[in-house]
């Protein structure tokens, strides 16, 4: 049973000028649904959610986002990047990363409202790093960033929360923390987690979908060993799973 | 000592030493954006094509001071713009404006009528000829300065951090981006005068640089820059004063050595936390 869709992608084409990235891509994802999007490297995971997020429009098809263009429902929506990417020797606390969050929402002048810097701390609370308010970002373990960055988009006041590789470099535990957390979300906001991990991600989530250039398999039950061949083109162990990022 | 006491008689001297604290306070709140979104090659271009507009402004007999904010900008927003339009070759396109300014301030000044210009004071700085005119417009462009960012800091903050984040935020990146850069353009024309456009980078990235190593928040590092700065120009004024050395190299001297100073500590620091 799929709630209203909140995310519509109907006949999707996307690239960066050169050959297509995304092709003929439809998929729809149901309010409160907790959705992985798995794939290869390459596969057009992150793509896609740039089309989602109104950051590249698509050469061809349709997006709705909440009903309306991506464009005007970025403010619904939570986003959360690959941490590795980031500089961690940016001179912020993790209070000032996720306060960051609140940019869309506060008064443009001048600093934040009380009332941001408490649904800040709400945020930091959720995903359980109070106690790190005032730390530099650069005294963080991986997994602990990936946590701030989490509270960052949770400050957003989001009712659809976005995931890039979450799970990259973390060791096992701090994975389980993680999907965990979100879990938890899930009870009140519609989550798409993009990920290469396929045996975690199955453990977790409600529903799979297999994205290389096309979407590959989009199933309610749980993933196969025979989907996963299909889509890398190769058998592959399930529980072997190596931190190719 | 010698220069303390000629502190106390010369007008210029004082002059030359608010100049440097103003220049401090400029360079010290721009300094540490600069360092952090790591675009020191880029204002290094900014900083060069001024010159270009020196030349233009001595050509027509405009004042430089005038032809320098106008081709700072200039160069800011062209700058600024070719490197977000064309990101991939933004390194060979800066190398472009540094070179390319240069080159047209060298010919306009080459035919300026009279050719009294003296370009050493425009590449070199000269801190001691420093006006009571200029240390008004000094604070001036200090006043722009501080009020854009105590009312944007935030945006420049989330621009420096995570550009991709901030536009989803609703932050206008490209004019926050252009913004910014326009603000370091004034930091160097407040800089020019005081160590020249060829040596103005050290004293807007190296204070920053090494406020960066040793606190950990935006705002520290913009206090704790504009007391480096200030504290380096003192310096360097008093060591060239002396011996008559020049005092734009001596003072970008010291501000190099404070910064391998504050690394070779922050080193034996870090070995000593892990050891």
């Amino acid at each position: 049973m799929i709630a209203r869709p909140v995310i519509e992608l109907a006949g999707i084409y996307a690239g960066y000028g050169g050959p297509n990235v995304l092709q003929d891509v439809t998929l729809d994802v149901g309010g409160g649904e907790f959705l992985g999007l798995v794939g290869p490297n390459g596969g057009g995971k992150s793509t896609l959610l740039k089309v989602i997020l109104g950051l590249l429009r698509p050469t061809r098809g349709q997006v709705r986002v909440l009903g309306t263009a991506p464009l005007r429902a970025r403010r619904q929506v939570g986003y959360v990047p690959q941490y590795v990417e980031f500089a961690r020797d940016f001179p912020i606390s993790v209070g000032g990363v996720v306060l960051m969050g609140r940019l869309g929402q506060s008064p443009p002048l001048f600093g934040y409202r009380r009332c941001d810097r408490a649904i800040a701390m709400h945020s930091l609370r959720e995903v359980g790093l109070v106690d790190l308010c005032e730390r530099p970002i650069g005294e963080l373990s991986g997994g602990q960033f990936q946590r701030v960055l989490i509270a960052r988009a949770l400050a957003t006041e989001p009712e659809i929360l976005l995931l890039d590789e979450p799970t990259a470099n973390l060791d096992p535990r701090a994975e389980r923390d993680l999907f965990g957390l979100l879990k938890k979300l899930n009870r009140r906001m519609t989550i798409l987690v993009v990920t290469h991990d396929i045996a975690f991600v199955s453990e977790y989530v409600a529903r799979v979908a297999c994205l290389n250039r096309e979407l590959v398999c989009h199933t309610t039950e749980p993933l196969t060993a025979e989907t996963i061949e299909r889509l890398y083109g190769h058998p592959i162990r399930f529980v072997q799973h190596e931190g190719h990022g | 000592m010698e220069f303390l006491h000629a502190l106390m008689d010369f007008t210029f001297l004082q002059n030359a030493l608010l100049g440097g604290f103003l220049a401090s306070l400029g360079c010290g709140v721009i300094g540490p954006y600069v360092v952090v979104k790591r675009i020191s090659y880029l204002v290094g271009g900014i900083a060069h094509a001024v010159l270009g507009g020196v030349g233009v402004a001595y050509y027509f007999d405009w004042s430089p001071f005038g032809g320098a904010l106008a081709a700072a900008v200039l160069a800011a927003l062209l700058i600024g713009w070719v490197s977000l339009r064309w990101r991939l070759q933004e390194d060979m396109l800066i190398g472009a404006f540094w070179a390319g300014g240069m080159a047209i301030g060298i010919l306009f000044i080459s035919r300026a009528p009279g050719y009294n210009v003296d370009l050493m004071s425009y590449l070199f700085g000269n801190i001691l000829l420093i006006t009571r005119d200029d240390l008004l417009l000094m604070a001036g462009l200090d006043a722009v300065i501080l009020a854009l960012v105590m009312v944007f800091h935030r945006q420049f903050q989330a621009v420096c951090f995570d550009e991709q984040f901030a536009r989803l935020r609703g932050v206008g990146v490209t004019q926050f981006y252009l913004l910014l850069l326009c603000m370091v353009a004034l930091t160097l024309v407040l800089l020019i005068q005081v160590v020249g456009l060829i040596l103005v980078i050290a004293l807007v990235s190296l204070p920053a640089a090494v406020a960066g190593q040793w606190v950990r928040s935006l705002g520290a590092m913009m206090l704790l820059a504009t007391i480096l700065g200030a504290v380096v120009t003192l310096f360097g004024l008093g060591l060239s004063y002396g011996p008559d050395l020049p005092s734009g190299a001596t003072i970008v001297l010291v501000s190099a050595l404070a910064y391998f100073l504050s690394t070779l500590m922050m080193g034996i620091r870090k070995r000593r936390v892990q050891g």
